[in-house]
Order: structure tokens, then C-alpha cells, then sequence
């Protein structure tokens, strides 16, 4: 999965380089998917024996887990069953003087707008914007 | 967070915005999902209204409390859709 996470990251910084305003929601999606992705990576070592299970197979106390690692995209949600990693973001973050945590969470707000609900055009330099906080968080999340 | 805690953050929001805040827990561990409609928001870009509205979280809550904000979604009044 994090292999599909740097592709995706290349993808949307090769549609960036284009500079082309059209195309800087495709690049906003991208990279929350890279987000999304690295998240549920993160789910599926923590949570292995049930990720590792089919659907049929999975007990009611294992189904939120399941979901959230093979159908759902509540990237908040994934957040909040690894308070680890929230707590090593912190700490990295006192360190280098930057809130990684609150940033990550913008950034999955701002996914979750713009993937679902909204009908405005990005401009390219705003997904750029994106794209470089995506950068620095993505390598804390592998 | 408390619901007490969520309720000064949601009502922080609305005060500082304007419009209507919500809340709602996120899996029964303390945590909290925001959502605020704000004609405010209108001229800003997804990431302006993130930085404004966390700003708002970190003058409102404790350093422990914080981590509990789950999400604090900022929506302008043309991003949603309209029933009819």
C-alpha cells in the first residue's frame, strides 16, 4: 500500500507540473487519497488479524475496524483508533517546532470537502499548497 | 473531551464565524467532529479556513483536550448541496 502511495503522490505531482488550473482538484484528490491510503496501511499493521479476515468471517466487535481499513473513508476515524501514531506525531512535532497532528487533520477536513461536497474549482497554487504539506506528512506516516 | 469541552469549542466557532457549528462524537473514545457553515468562508481557500478555524481550536481548548478534535469540517453556504 505504500508503494500505491508514492505512485499516487508521483501521479499528482506530475498533474501538477502541468500548472493547469482544470486539473488542480484532481491533484487535491490525489493527495488525500495519499493520506487515505497511508492511514489504512497504518490500520492494517495494528490491526492485522482482522484486516487479514473476509468480510463473512469478521466478529460485530471487529466490523468498524474492517470497514474502516477495506470501505470507508473516514480518515478521522482511522485516525482515532491509533492514538500512537497521533502521539508520535505530537512528539515530532514539539521537536521540530510544527503541529503535525493538527496539520494532518486540515488536510483530511480539506479532503473531505473538496472530494465530496464542493463544486468550486481549485486553483492550481492551492493545490500546489497541498501537495508540499503532503510531502512532509506522508514520510511520517510510513 | 468532555461534551462540555466539544460544546465551548462548537459555540468558540460560531461566535468567531458566525453561522451555525455542529458536533458529533466519533466512536464513543472522546473525540469530536466539527462542522461550521459560514458565509465567511466563502473567499477563503480549504486550507485558509483549516488555519481559521484551528486557531480557534487552540485558543479554546487545552493541550489535551485538542487531540480529541477529530475534524473540524468549514464549509461555505455554496458547498453544500441544495435540496429541492
Amino acid at each position: 500500500m505504500r508503494t500505491v502511495a508514492e505512485r499516487r503522490f508521483d501521479d499528482a505531482e506530475e498533474l501538477g507540473k502541468t500548472g493547469d488550473n482544470a486539473r488542480a482538484n484532481g491533484v487535491a484528490y490525489l493527495v488525500g487519497f495519499v493520506i487515505e491510503i497511508l492511514l489504512k496501511a497504518k490500520l492494517i499493521e495494528k490491526f492485522h488479524q482482522i484486516a487479514i479476515k473476509r468480510q463473512h468471517a469478521v466478529k460485530d466487535d471487529e466490523r468498524e475496524i474492517w470497514l474502516l481499513v477495506w470501505k470507508r473513508h473516514d480518515l478521522d476515524d482511522m485516525l482515532s483508533r491509533m492514538a500512537e501514531l497521533e502521539a508520535a506525531l505530537k512528539k515530532k512535532g514539539e521537536r521540530d517546532g510544527y503541529d503535525y497532528p493538527a496539520d494532518l487533520k486540515k488536510l483530511c477536513a480539506t479532503w473531505t470537502i473538496q472530494a465530496r461536497y464542493s463544486s468550486r474549482t481549485m486553483l492550481m497554487n492551492e493545490a500546489a499548497q497541498l501537495l508540499e504539506r503532503v510531502r512532509k506528512l506522508k514520510e511520517l506516516l510510513k | 473531551m468532555t461534551q462540555q469541552q466539544a460544546k465551548a469549542l462548537a459555540d468558540a466557532l460560531t461566535q468567531r464565524f458566525g453561522g451555525d457549528a455542529e458536533l458529533e462524537p466519533v466512536n464513543d473514545r472522546g473525540r469530536y467532529r466539527f462542522a461550521i457553515t459560514s458565509k465567511q468562508f466563502e473567499s477563503m481557500t480549504q486550507m485558509q479556513r483549516q488555519d481559521e478555524v484551528w486557531k480557534v481550536a487552540d485558543q479554546t481548548m487545552s493541550r489535551d483536550a485538542i487531540l480529541d478534535v477529530s475534524m473540524i469540517l468549514a464549509f461555505a453556504p455554496a458547498d453544500l448541496p441544495t435540496m429541492h
